[in-house]
């Protein structure tokens, strides 16, 4: 049996993963309803924003603050900088956009190499931890839980409600979104696709990143420490429906429900059968995934 | 009499040497309707996607108040003042029929009192979706989903509108309901080239009519001279 003391602080750990799978996996699945593409580089980025902040933070002794905002600024322009030379010029050349999915896989796989190995040369292969950014821990009902992890969930939760009001209120917001129900019906009413490709992008590179720098004192940066948010992020996505954003909190708290009791239960070698096992048993029912898709695929087409 | 646009020797294809459109040429006058007509695949829906810039010609001139806009991006037709409306309808189906509205005004976006002016003039103009503005686009019914797809092409103020077949799949009252709404929208001063299958009907709405057949002109006239629809169109049943 668990105690009350182990299930309780089960479940904060639970919670701060899925606070950190909801940042990654939202942006995740906003690439893939507005531009078709299936990222597997998406974990890169989540490194990306981690060594910006080990860098700015222990190697710059900015405040932790400012080394998640260099964070999220970095993965903004990195991003930003991926779509126009990668994805623009690729979608200028596959006007067709038969074989769009299966080409942007290969080549976010191809990016994937090229950043872990970049990093690699710039910054070597060693593991570049931080202690914490915050002094000691909160005492919460007899359970002690550090200052960071508190810092970390609470930068999630305000990151994914300020960026659901940007897509939900804003003129912009409303175009990105628009442009992932009906591509041809953004272009009728004057939305430059490109830009708005840009964009998304950039802000999906930004939130991986966020992700990557506000959860530095779990897990250090070092160049292949993407993988595991990938999987998770995908596994989210997969779970909930491709490109439908507003369900991926409830997915990313589901699949770290799952894996912090099967770490804990079975060992951590075996935590991501149990998601996987669930994700197939959901798909052979629910094929879109459990809440639907909002994507307008073009297979659909 | 004043050409609002005009096309000239035009040829479009979706590979680089099979041309759809084999030098059409045509003109569109001011504040009429001018409908271009032919059977399927003669490539009257090319023709609008290459004015509205979703297609680059291959060769040939469009000039837009005597101003070439051959390939240039939609985004760019819709500021000089030309809208598309193509026949499968592009809604947003998961937003509300205001925010359908409000991003047909994408181009004036930063002026929010004219876009709620507009949507107001579109509210006066379609009363039903004033009652259905908060509801999503895809819980409409097909002909309300038409008004909300004519008036977001009205959100920009367009000075002409190309459309693609109005009344594909509509029932006969809409059908009906629909000519209506185009020839009011001429009288408001909006020039429109209408591309439609329904020759009887569009004839009866146009003021000039293309006849077009497998990429070029077969002939042409105002709609007195083509009171005999019978002989108009025996060559394409």
């Amino acid at each position: 049996m668990i105690s009350g003391q182990t299930l309780a602080s089960l479940l904060v750990a639970a919670i701060v993963r899925a606070g950190l799978y909801t940042l990654s996996a939202t942006g995740l699945s906003l690439i893939f309803g507005v531009m078709n593409v299936p990222n597997f580089a998406h974990g890169e980025l989540y490194m990306i924003g981690a060594y910006i902040a080990v860098f700015t933070f222990s190697g710059l002794n900015l405040p932790p603050l400012v080394a998640i905002l260099f964070a999220a600024v970095g993965g903004f322009i990195i991003g930003a900088a991926i779509e126009k030379s990668i994805f623009y010029p690729l979608r200028k050349r596959s006007e067709r956009r038969k074989l769009w999915i299966m080409n942007t896989f290969l080549v976010t796989v191809g990016l994937s190499l090229l950043l872990k190995n970049l990093i690699q040369v710039i910054a070597g292969t060693k593991y570049r931890g931080i202690d914490h950014y915050w002094q000691g821990g909160l005492d919460l009902a007899g359970l002690s839980i550090s200052v960071d992890r508190v810092v970390g969930v609470g930068i999630a939760i305000i990151v994914v409600i300020a960026f659901w009001l940007f897509l939900q209120k804003t003129t912009v917001g409303k175009a990105i979104r628009a442009t992932a129900q009906d591509e041809v019906g953004a272009k009728v009413v004057g939305i430059n696709l490109d830009n708005i490709h840009t964009l998304t992008f950039a802000l999906s590179a930004m939130l991986a990143s966020i992700a990557g720098a506000s959860l530095l004192s779990l897990n250090p940066a070092y160049p292949t420490m993407g993988l595991m948010p990938l999987f998770s992020s995908w596994f989210v996505v997969i779970l909930v429906g491709l490109g439908n954003i507003a369900a991926v909190p409830v997915g990313a708290l589901i699949i770290s429900l799952i894996e912090t009791f099967a770490a804990y239960g079975f060992g951590s070698g075996w935590q991501r059968l149990f998601s996987l096992a669930l994700i197939i048993l959901i798909l052979l029912f629910k094929p879109r995934g459990l809440f639907g898709s909002d994507v307008k695929g073009i297979w659909e087409r | 009499m004043i050409d609002l646009l005009s096309v000239n020797d035009l040829y479009v294809g979706y590979y680089e040497d099979i041309n759809i459109l084999q030098g059409l040429s045509l003109e569109a006058e001011k504040e009429q309707i001018t409908a271009v007509l032919g059977p399927n695949g003669v490539g009257k829906s090319t023709l609008l996607k290459t004015i509205a810039g979703f297609l680059e010609p291959n060769s040939g001139q469009i000039k837009f108040k005597d101003v070439p806009i051959d390939g240039i991006k939609p985004y760019r037709a819709i500021t000089r003042g030309i809208v598309y409306l193509p026949q499968q309808l592009t809604l947003f189906q998961r937003m509300s029929v205001r925010e359908n509205l409000q991003l047909g005004g994408w181009t004036i976006r930063r002026d929010k009192e004219t876009i709620d002016e507009r949507i107001e003039e579109n509210f006066e103009r379609f009363p039903i979706l004033r009652e259905k503005q908060k509801q999503s686009c895809g819980n409409l019914s097909g002909g309300q989903q038409r008004m909300v797809d004519l008036g977001r092409a009205l959100m920009s103020d367009p000075e002409m509108i190309l459309v693609d077949e109005p009344t594909a799949g509509l029932a006969p009252n809409l059908s009906q309901q629909m000519y209506g709404m185009l020839t009011g929208l001429k009288e408001d001063g909006i020039t429109i080239l209408l591309v439609d299958q329904n020759i009887r009907k569009a004839i009866e709405v146009s003021d000039y009519i293309y006849a077009v057949e497998l990429g070029k002109n077969k002939t042409q006239g105002a709609r007195e001279e083509f009171s005999d629809v019978k002989e108009v169109i025996k060559d394409w049943l």
